[in-house]
């Protein structure tokens, strides 16, 4: 199989637009740059694990794309930042929700169904909803704060984020068998 | 009271690009090349880890960007080359004793295969 290393370029130059902006300005064009470097030392070495070597590079840079943003989030650089902090948390969710999508749209392709928006939105708002929750109270604790000041703010919190957790455990439990391309699911 | 640790223990990627740029000015694609060199293949750094350690390591002041190019052949404008600094020297050196420690700990307890144990 023949992977197009023109459209791999492409692809990895549109990842490292996820990364937060200020880690993006400053080394995206050298994070680029080193990928190109890879793939041509790959190319001239040997055609063998090219997909698996595209594979890791991406998954190793969709970590670290999660980890700077969990990074700039609950380093308190940006306290009261609240744009900042959503957009990581939709880069972060999506990041966690493209791999299914990705098992959704290869596993499916023959079945003539619609792509289920409202299920991937859902897929991709609960965890936007739990990381936006709970960064204010990772910032206390990391501030030294004393977070059990308004307990029943505290319990809120820590009912919705279960009940978030609970629901995006359940529908992934649920649609797993359709992502996975078993026939009649729903 | 408790003090702080002027050198605290490094991670593995950090330390592996230190030790990459103690022989000189590499760029990423170089300190990449020299971190699978120093490991013996052991150790391969995509770039993700690497470029977010590097990211970590220049707000820390243990490495810096260099306006020297080295690498003629495979040279661009743009490519951005790193060179280690005191503070970065001073950071590995602390990791070496450290490590130089455990290896002599494990000497001491007989932990070591008897090869390596009279090769230190």
């Amino acid at each position: 199989m023949t992977y197009d290393q023109k459209t791999v370029r492409t692809l990895y130059k549109k990842l490292l637009a996820l990364y937060p902006r200020g880690f993006r300005e400053r080394l995206g064009e050298s994070m680029e740059q080193t990928f190109n470097d890879l793939c041509n030392e790959r190319k001239r070495h040997t055609e063998r694990g090219w997909f698996g070597f595209v594979l890791w590079m991406f998954v190793e840079t969709a970590i670290g794309i999660i980890k700077e943003h969990g990074l700039l989030i609950t380093q308190g650089n940006n306290m009261g930042n609240i744009l900042i902090n959503s957009r990581s948390a939709a880069i972060i969710s999506f990041i966690l929700v493209l791999p299914l999508m990705i098992l959704e749209l290869v596993n499916r392709r023959n079945f003539h169904e619609g792509f289920p928006i409202a299920l991937f939105s859902l897929l991709w708002l609960l965890p936007v909803a739990f990381i936006v929750i709970l960064v204010p109270m990772v910032r206390n604790i990391r501030a030294g704060n004393n977070i059990i000041e308004n307990p029943f703010k505290l319990f809120l919190a820590v009912v919705i984020l279960v009940l978030i957790a609970w629901m995006w455990g359940g529908l992934l439990i649920d649609q797993l068998p359709c992502f996975m391309g078993v026939p009649n699911c729903d | 009271m408790a003090t702080t640790n002027p050198n605290p223990p490094l991670t593995p990627a950090v330390f592996h690009i230190l030790l990459a740029l103690s022989s000189g000015e590499r760029h990423g694609y170089g300190i990449m090349k020299q971190v699978e060199v120093d490991s013996q293949g052991k150790v391969n750094m995509g770039t993700g880890t690497l470029y977010g350690s590097l990211k970590r390591m220049l707000d820390a002041g243990l490495v810096k960007e260099s306006d020297k190019r080295v690498d003629p052949e495979m040279d661009d404008e743009r490519r951005i080359y790193y060179q280690i600094t005191g503070v970065g020297t001073k950071a590995l050196a602390a990791e070496l004793e450290r490590y130089k420690r455990i290896v002599t700990l494990a000497q001491e307890r007989k932990l070591l295969p008897k090869t390596f144990a009279y090769d230190l």
